[in-house]
């Protein structure tokens, strides 16, 4: 029988005590585990109801699993059911007479989660088998790379995910750790939305000395004007989104009723540091005879001048010119559709309104997307990323990297929120009637984020692969072989640099 | 004299020949009475007017509620005479549940107050529970009684049915509005596109405008068919409903079930649209 020893890979070269001439030795090299962490986008997590293993139904009908990207339970729930603004909400948010709450919704996993998957939306599961069964060559020698996903309630606060996901590193470290026995970083690679929740976790909630790299496709750095379109106007045709992002509505009502009411919306909007495709920070604009008649944010603060402003969308009678600002984010009136404006009514619909309460709210989830903003990319500071970050950003499709509203003199229209589109009405001085219709994506990106959020981290300095630009839309990104063959690339470089960091003097 | 459990024959398909006769029993919910066949059992109900969410529970369900909301209660408020009430805190939300029992119902309420308008919440919670008349025929029914108030502008109710094969499912909603609803139901643009995108199949069965109780609606039969799925169809009639008229709100009547329990569908479908009616106001 062999004497049984083992050694840490990076220990090799040292003297091994213990190795008696009289007896045969046999010596394991242990390989260090470096789990590889995906982090989906917006609405790529399974969520439900806590305290329910997602199956089944409530006393109101409404399934304990509120959100899947199974094409079965969106055809159910949101497709075939009554799927308008109220029916978004009541799934996602609550009853009528409930706000946000961070504990409304969990993510519809196994306990324990294991390697997550089941959390996670199924289309992303076609890059993660590709991780899987990547050959790593050489590397296998020292490392093993486990795959695990980590969903999120994509519903609240960025920071309060982060939060959750700086404790699934260390689960997850844990649990490689009782396998290999050697185990002390995670690479995290992110998804959209998931590249705030990532660089939360490792900048603001501790987990940096955790982390070995994190790899970032299509993410909003610095936010995206979409999600101001997608309020306005609801998620664009079926042409150019996939299925998932289209279930979130396809018209301004139903979106504002779910983003307009839960933090996670909000944080996707831009900040206070965006800069459009032509690298200018005012990113709406009102255009008469295509001229801009008005520029915002004119003081690089949206929160103040887009977000906070109740947009009223129908000039008041007799107003000439009206004061509507048909430009603000939220219609208030949207927020929560079965508690309606008590005007025209009597003293107890008086006594029933709350659009207040409604109005309050939303600024208290603002308040938390303002907050995170502000520390992710601070105004006339650095935007916070982990040391070892690489970044890919989407190209090649028509993107919103500016808000253009084109004012139209108006005969007829009346309807500020149809399909896909979005129309202010106003009245000049001599009390004629315009419209400002929203204009279509027409700049550069991945088809949701503008190239120059997703490359807002991009710096020279960076090892090979280095940050690249690649033709790929935003949802699919990772299905696409030049996107996979990059991430590839960029998981052998961070596992590289583990091993020279290790190595180090020897 | 209760409305839930009288029950009539209609003849559904009027005037088809061998056209087949569907038993119904008549619902009153909200403004509006429906004949739902007898098979049907009712799996969820809810009733708003002015914002409050109210329900006739049983008995025995207030002790259960309060065991179950525990220490978030946190006032106990003095409302009318046999009113029991309690405000309870849920995440950032004050709400109100009160109940009083009327005859053999346990009249429920619930509302939410912004912090500091505890009492308006009260005041009109509690006009809501005076306002229910037991086994009366008008109103704003709620089910064994009515709530002889309003109409109010914020008026909603919901109402599902199952029993009838093993998938078929009915949901009658109504919402009121500040400008008739134009876009709910009234295309299938969502429904096609989803399909394609899905790679499944998708089409329409029936499109066309239908009057019900005179109200000019659309009705709306569709299927989809999704991958490895047994395809589903889809019956929706929708009324835009009339701005800020609590007797007008919009109305949509869903059906739903796999394409084995089609006719069962079909028959209660044709059963129950023409058995809908208004109920008065007082």
């Amino acid at each position: 029988m062999a004497k049984k020893h083992t050694v840490d890979w990076n220990k090799v070269d040292e003297f091994l005590a213990g190795l008696e001439t009289t007896e045969k030795h046999e010596i394991e090299v242990r390989r260090e585990a470096i789990p590889l962490v995906f982090v989906p986008g917006i609405m790529g997590t399974h969520l439900r109801r806590p305290g329910t293993d997602g199956k089944g139904e409530d006393a109101d009908e409404l399934p304990n699993l509120r959100w899947s990207t199974d094409t079965g339970w969106m055809l159910s729930n949101l497709i075939f059911a009554c799927s308008d603004g109220a029916r978004r909400r009541s799934l996602l948010v609550g009853t009528p007479d409930q706000s946000f709450d961070p504990n409304y919704l969990e993510v519809d996993e196994d306990s324990p989660p294991g390697d997550g998957f089941r959390g996670i939306m199924e289309d992303y599961h076609k890059f993660l088998k590709v991780l899987r069964e990547h050959d790593w060559g050489l590397l296998s020698k020292y490392f093993v790379l486990p795959v695990y996903a980590v969903g999120y309630n994509w519903s609240d606060d960025v920071k309060n995910a982060g939060t959750y996901l700086a404790k699934r590193i260390d689960a997850i470290i844990e649990e490689s750790r009782k396998v290999t026995g050697l185990c002390e970083k995670v690479i995290l690679i992110s998804h959209s939305m998931g590249g705030l929740v990532t660089r939360t976790a490792s900048e603001i909630s501790g987990a940096q000395g955790k982390v070995a790299g994190i790899i970032h496709g299509v993410q909003p750095v610095t936010g995206a004007p979409g999600a101001y379109w997608r309020m306005k106007a609801g998620f664009e045709g079926f042409n150019s989104l996939g299925l998932v992002q289209r279930a979130l509505g396809n018209d301004g009502p139903k979106v504002t009723a779910v983003l307009g009411n839960i933090p996670g919306g909000l944080q996707l909007m831009p900040n206070k540091v965006y800069q459009t495709t032509n690298q200018e920070s005012e990113w709406l604009t009102v255009t008469v005879d295509g001229n801009a008649v008005k520029k915002l944010p004119e003081n690089g603060d949206p929160y103040a001048e887009i977000y906070r402003i109740k947009a009223i969308v129908h000039p008041k009678k007799g107003e000439n010119p009206s004061q509507n600002i048909y430009w603000g984010l939220v219609d208030p009136e949207l927020l929560n559709p079965e508690k309606l404006s008590p005007e025209g009514g009597d003293a107890h619909d008086a006594m029933s309104s709350e659009l207040d309460k409604a109005w309050d709210m939303y600024l208290q989830n603002l308040k938390l997307a303002e907050t995170l903003h502000d520390e992710l990319c601070p105004k006339g500071g650095v935007p916070k990323q982990h040391p070892h970050t690489l970044t890919m950003t989407g190209i090649g499709h028509k993107s919103v990297s500016v808000i253009e509203m084109r004012v139209e003199s108006n005969w007829v229209r009346s309807e500020p929120y149809p399909n896909q589109g979005f129309r202010g009405f106003f009245t000049d001085a001599a009390g004629k009637d315009w419209q400002a219709v929203l204009q279509d994506p027409a700049e550069i990106g991945d088809g949701t984020v503008p190239w120059s959020s997703g490359a807002a981290l991009e710096t020279a300095e960076r090892p090979k692969p280095g940050d690249v630009r690649l033709e790929a839309e935003h949802q699919p990104a990772y299905e696409d072989k030049a996107v996979q063959a990059w991430a590839i690339e960029a998981v052998t470089a961070m596992v590289k640099q583990r091993y020279h960091e290790q190595r180090k003097g020897q | 004299m209760k409305w839930a459990g009288w029950c009539i024959l209609v003849a559904g398909l009027a005037g088809c020949a061998g056209a087949k006769k569907v038993e119904l029993k008549k619902e009153a919910i909200g403004r509006f009475r429906v004949g739902v066949p007898e098979a049907v059992k009712a799996a969820s109900r809810s009733q708003r007017i002015y914002g409050v969410r109210v329900e006739a529970a049983q008995l025995g369900a207030w002790a259960l509620r309060m065991a179950e909301l525990g220490e978030k209660v946190v006032s106990r408020p003095t409302m009318a005479s046999g009113v029991e009430a309690v405000w309870y805190r849920q995440a950032s939300d004050l709400i109100l549940e009160a109940r009083q029992v009327r005859g053999e119902t346990a009249v429920t309420i619930v509302r939410d107050a912004p912090e500091g308008k505890e009492a308006v919440a009260e005041r009109l919670s509690g006009d809501v529970l005076a306002a229910y008349v037991e086994g009366t025929a008008a109103g704003f029914c709620i089910g064994p009684g009515a709530i002889r108030m309003g109409p109010s502008l914020s008026e909603s109710v919901r109402m599902v049915w199952k029993g009838i094969g093993n998938s078929v499912r009915v949901e009658f909603s109504t919402q009121t509005v500040t400008s008739p609803d134009t876009k709910t139901f009234m295309d299938v643009d969502e429904e096609r596109g989803f399909a394609g995108l899905a790679g499944g199949s998708f089409a329409v069965l029936r499109e066309r405008n239908r009057t019900v109780a005179g109200m000019a609606g659309r009705e709306i039969w569709i299927t989809i068919g999704l991958p490895g799925k047994e395809p589903q169809v889809r019956f929706t009639w929708h009324f835009a409903g009339v701005g800020r008229e609590g007797t007008k709100p919009k109305i949509d009547i869903v059906g739903k079930s796999g394409t084995t329990d089609q006719a069962a569908l079909e028959a209660a479908w044709e059963a129950m649209l023409p058995s809908i009616e208004t109920v008065p106001v007082k």
